[in-house]
């Protein structure tokens, strides 16, 4: 019985660019795959992680931020504080309320 | 002889077409753009890219010959893709410079505010209504 080859269902790879040479370094982009496979479904998810830099023998990663999605975690969870404190100073103090 | 309504064109399967879709999300000339020279400088725009996709199929019961009363497929998919940085490549250096998507900033400031509000009133109200005597306590004290 010929025995069939499973893919994985979560797959994570990375990917290189193409090499941008200057005339002392060599800059090469490299991202990362985030791959789900289902038998009904699938999804992909492909970002921009780091660059890397070879100058002189030596080599360097520079990495890449997402700053809007950076922004928008800091906005979420700076609001989700401000609810979340007030309300639970507020049950703290009724409950010592009735408990005195 | 071979004519155009004898002639069969392969089909390819859908599934093998969605994993040929995604493979080409998977390349990196997806998510790198080509570089742009200017003079000393060099520009590569970096954009993130997710892409997803769903099918499924299913037949309805057989009939009392045994023939199949009904089937039926469908299939969706989506993909979005956004700037998220730019590689700037110098005779200085190389530096990484972010992008900013302004209107999600906004939106998602404005959808925070919003709620931070609403949470904020919705407790103001409700420390004024435990200190507000409550509608049957009004009565008891009048019917007594």
């Amino acid at each position: 019985m010929q025995r069939q080859l499973k893919a994985p269902i979560l797959h994570i790879s990375e990917t290189r660019g193409s090499t941008v040479e200057t005339s002392n370094k060599q800059t090469t982009p490299i991202g990362r795959v985030v791959q789900v496979r289902l038998p009904f479904a699938s999804v992909s998810w492909h970002r921009p992680l780091a660059v890397e830099v070879r100058q002189e023998g030596t080599t360097y990663r520079l990495p890449i931020y997402d700053a809007t999605s950076r922004v928008i975690s800091l906005i979420v969870f700076t609001g989700l504080v401000t609810v979340l404190v007030p309300f639970v100073i507020r049950t703290i103090l009724l409950r010592r309320r009735r408990t005195s | 002889m071979i004519t155009d309504e004898n002639l069969q064109i392969p089909r390819a399967d859908p599934t093998e077409q969605a994993l040929s879709k995604l493979a080409i999300t998977a390349s990196a000339d997806a998510v790198f753009g080509e570089p742009v020279v200017n003079g000393d400088t060099t520009v590569i725009p970096c954009s993130e890219v997710a892409m997803g996709m769903g099918m499924g199929s299913g037949g309805g019961p057989m009939d009392e010959k045994g023939n199949p009363t009904g089937s039926g497929s469908g299939g969706g998919g989506g993909a979005r893709g956004r700037p998220v940085a730019a590689i700037i490549i110098t005779q200085e250096g190389v530096r990484v410079e972010p992008i900013f998507d302004i209107t999600k900033i906004v939106l998602a400031s404005l959808t925070t505010g919003i709620f931070i509000l609403l949470w904020i009133g919705r407790l103001f109200l409700m420390r004024r209504s435990s200190r507000m005597p409550s509608i049957s306590k009004i009565r008891r004290s009048i019917e007594s």
